[in-house]
């Protein structure tokens, strides 16, 4: 009786069970390689979406390490990073290479959980760049890129601004889209460097001022850029390295600068690091080893359009195009979970 | 086994709540004065969208009265799917759009009303319009034979017949927009804070996530409050009896109300139009943006279709529930917490199953929408059915038998469209994707990735196919319902 009905009722689903079943299949396929490489080592890195897809950096970084170490590379899309540390609380057991925070989090995450502590040896060959801004305090979390933070501006439909100042002028009215601080972590960079250059009560002086020249603020950098890329506005807070995306990806070499301000840019780091309870630490050590070698620092270059931390011995043409911007010195050591707390009150108080 | 029913969908539905709790040993509301301003500005923004929803939506379905007696009933099918697009594309699309086309945007309240309303009025529509054809019966013939207009009939019958649909379709897009993220941040006033924003906060600045719970919990009670005063105010005096004889809806059929809602599909979907052929051209010079291709199709089918079929199965047990008036009202007040706290839930509750993880998005997904459908339509349909179910208690039927021969047969038609609507919607999730899998396996997950890494105009290319796979989904689930329908009469 039972199976009469199921067949008098299932039966018009047949087609789509069989979708069903053939895409389970599919992502069994794809979710189960780890199974077919039962019997080599496998090193689980959590990482940011962009560095994880198939046009980003991770896969080809991957797949080099992978053959040299005859080892498998799980290689996880975590999220942003403030997400990321959330899911890391939950599954740090798990998880050999995390790859990602940056100053805004990084307290969080030195706080958060422990972390494993290269030795000395293991920096003894590695050329940094003279560009990087950071030097290594704690050696637990280790920059692996970075790039300066600036206005990118569409050639020609407005001139550039030349200070956060001249951020202010008319010009610029209703043509900025900025990152909301409490929902994206570039959001929180612009807001810092205000605190920093201005203090806590210039800085909400200031966006007293500049409110009625931002057009939005987005939830996401990823927001805030699609309104530039479609033209709602001619400027919008991102990496220098933005530019490189335009002028590699859609060879477009004149309608995209960047603007230099007098007073110096903040800059973003990313960081990698191993979690103390990571079940292969001299695995993960030599991924983040190759992670700064040149041939991965290239690909980070040309993928993830992010500067290197180390030296390269020839670097790319379009990295040689970049404009050198002067770096402001922030002190992101103070940059406390209470302190973002109470400045974000006080952002919020503001509009 | 009805209470079962009850308790289970109760249980299922608390999910989230429960694993939270029990992992995090505790949860706490924030400070009044923290939420208070916070909970005014997301209930008036929540309250005026639907509103206007509703009163377009109202006029949209007028219009789609008008091209059911034009085109017929399969003309009609096709623009209702069209109508529902703006639910399934990602809401940054559509915002673009509108920078687009508005100049200059309307920010503040003016714009997050208008956004919302372009979102919603498609679906607000259709389901008034479905709701005309059943619930006018024979009253709108008798207003048509005597020559009343189209006002008078409104002003005297039309409000109190619909008055209980038209509050559930409120409350619906009421429940949407009161858990709305990106656009209140990107169209509402800078610093627009709403309770999603907050909760939203609590997890990724804060780290307290026995907070957010609290926050959440606090939409949950926003909600059964509202709820609780339409209970009182309209359910008292509405009509609930429904007609499965179409009625001749003649006298209402205005073919300018099809201007509103294609009106608003179309100004939505516009930049979908603009990035395409660059967004191609870009596939083709870099293949790696559509590398896997087959598996995000075969991947967002999966997700589409495995909502689908838990909606239908949930649906079922929900109408097996009833009629029971607690539960009822449970039901219709419920609100899933927001999608950032089901995600985190369901990643919570996978733990390392990786291989299964697809079973905790569509658990996810299927809490996040069976209230939402249950307020859509399900909870009049099954209403309406009262009367009937009475009469055949009088009689002495089994529950078992009311069941199979009196309720099945009668809601296994609009179950199948609810299922549909589920897995258009399910199709171009990412957000609780994303939380529970690493990977990424269908492709709106994919085209949030393109759209994170500069590539906004493949990811537009790609919308396209996830349009037409979800459609084809929404299309297939409607038409195997009626089939149902028609079988479980035979």
């Amino acid at each position: 009786m039972v199976v009469k009905i199921l067949i008098k009722y299932l039966r018009p689903l047949g087609t789509y069970f069989f979708i069903l079943g053939l895409a389970i299949i599919f992502f069994h396929i794809d979710h189960g390689v780890e199974l077919k490489n039962a019997t080599k080592k496998l090193l689980t890195v959590y990482a940011y979406s962009s560095f994880t897809q198939s046009w980003g950096a991770g896969p080809e970084l991957v797949l080099i390490f992978e053959e040299a170490c005859n080892c498998k590379v799980d290689l996880i899309d975590a999220g942003d990073s403030g997400v990321l540390l959330q899911k890391l609380r939950y599954e740090v057991g798990n998880v050999d290479v995390v790859l990602g925070m940056d100053q805004m989090t990084k307290d969080e995450a030195l706080s958060g959980f422990a972390w494993h502590e290269f030795s000395e040896k293991f920096f003894s060959d590695i050329q940094w760049s003279p560009m990087l801004p950071v030097s290594l305090e704690k050696k637990t979390l280790i920059p692996f890129d970075w790039a300066p933070l600036t206005f990118v501006i569409r050639k020609g439909d407005v001139k550039p601004p030349i200070s956060l100042d001249d951020l202010l002028d008319q010009r610029f009215e209703k043509k900025i889209s900025l990152q909301d601080p409490r929902t994206s972590n570039l959001g929180f960079q612009f807001y810092y460097w205000l605190i920093s250059e201005k203090g806590e009560a210039g800085a909400i002086n200031y966006l007293e001022k500049l409110k009625g020249n931002i057009f939005s603020m987005a939830p996401s950098w990823s927001a805030a850029y699609g309104l530039f890329q479609t033209k709602q506005v001619p400027l919008t807070f991102s990496y220098l390295t933005s530019l490189m995306y335009h002028w590699q990806q859609e060879k477009d070499l004149d309608q995209i600068e960047a603007a230099n301000f007098v007073q110096g840019h903040p800059y973003q780091v990313e960081y990698v690091g191993i979690p103390a309870t990571s079940a292969d630490r001299d695995l993960a050590e030599k991924f983040i080893r190759f992670l700064l070698s040149e041939k991965a620092q290239e690909i980070i270059v040309t993928r993830n359009f992010m500067l290197p931390v180390v030296k390269l011995t020839s670097s790319s043409e379009n990295l040689r195009r970049l404009p050198k911007l002067k770096i402001k010195e922030l002190n992101y050591s103070s940059l406390t979970a209470e302190k973002k707390k109470t400045w974000l009150e006080l952002w919020k108080g503001l509009w | 086994m009805r209470a079962l029913s009850r308790v289970l969908i109760a249980v299922l539905l608390l999910f989230p709540y429960l694993i939270f709790i029990i992992r995090t040993q505790s949860f706490s509301f924030p400070e009044i004065t923290e939420v208070a301003n916070v909970l005014s500005f997301t209930l008036t923004q929540a309250f005026l969208s639907a509103l206007a929803s509703v009163i377009l939506g109202v006029w949209g379905a007028l219009g789609l009265v008008w091209v059911f007696s034009r085109f017929g009933e399969i003309f009609v099918n096709r623009v209702t799917f069209f109508l529902l697009l703006p639910n399934l594309v990602p809401a940054l699309f559509i915002i673009l759009s509108c920078f687009q086309i508005f100049k200059p945007f309307p920010f503040g309240m003016t714009g997050i009303v208008i956004l919302h309303s372009l979102i919603n009025v498609g679906t607000v529509s259709v389901s008034i319009f479905l709701t005309l054809r059943s619930r006018f019966g024979r009253t709108i013939e008798l207003a048509y034979v005597e020559g009343a207009s189209l006002w008078f009939f409104f002003r005297r019958a039309g409000v109190r017949l619909l008055s209980t649909d038209l509050y559930s379709l409120f409350l619906y897009v009421f429940s949407l927009c009161f858990a709305s993220f990106s656009v209140p941040l990107m169209a509402g006033k800078i610093g627009s804070n709403t309770l999603e924003v907050l909760i939203y906060e609590k997890i990724r600045v804060d780290g307290n996530l026995a907070q957010a719970i609290g926050l959440s919990l606090v939409q949950l009670l926003m909600l059964m409050g509202l709820t609780l005063m339409g209970k009182l105010k309209i359910f008292s005096t509405g009509v609930r009896e429904s007609n499965y004889k179409w009625s001749n809806l003649k006298l209402l059929s205005r073919g300018s109300g099809l201007l509103m809602p294609v009106g608003c599909v179309l100004v939505s979907l516009s930049g979908l139009f603009t990035g395409l052929l660059s967004g191609i051209e870009q596939i083709r010079s870099t293949p790696a943006l559509v590398q896997g291709l087959p598996t995000l199709i075969m991947g967002t089918f999966l997700i589409s279709i495995g909502t689908s079929i838990f909606c239908i199965f949930g649906l079922l047990i929900v109408a097996y529930g009833l009629p029971h008036s607690t539960f009822r009202w449970f039901l219709f007040s419920f609100v899933a917490p927001s999608s950032a706290l089901v995600g985190f839930a369901m990643f919570l509750l996978k733990r390392n199953n990786n291989n299964i993880e697809f079973i905790y998005i569509i658990l996810g997904l299927s809490i996040l929408i069976l209230p939402v459908l249950y307020r859509f339509r399900w909870a009049n349909l099954i209403d309406s059915l009262e009367p009937q179910i009475e009469t055949a208690r009088t009689l002495g039927a089994s529950w078992n038998l009311i069941f199979t021969k009196l309720v099945f047969p009668q809601v296994i038609g609009e179950a199948g469209l609810l299922a549909g609507l589920a897995g258009i919607w399910a199709s171009g999730d990412f957000a609780i994707s994303k939380l529970v899998s690493g990977k990424n396996f269908t492709l709106a997950m994919h085209i949030d990735s393109l759209m994170s890494s500069y590539r906004i105009n493949p990811g537009v290319t790609l919308a396209w196919v996830l349009i037409i796979v979800g459609v084809s989904v929404g299309m297939f689930f409607w038409g195997i319902g009626r089939v149902l329908g028609e079988k479980s009469y035979s």
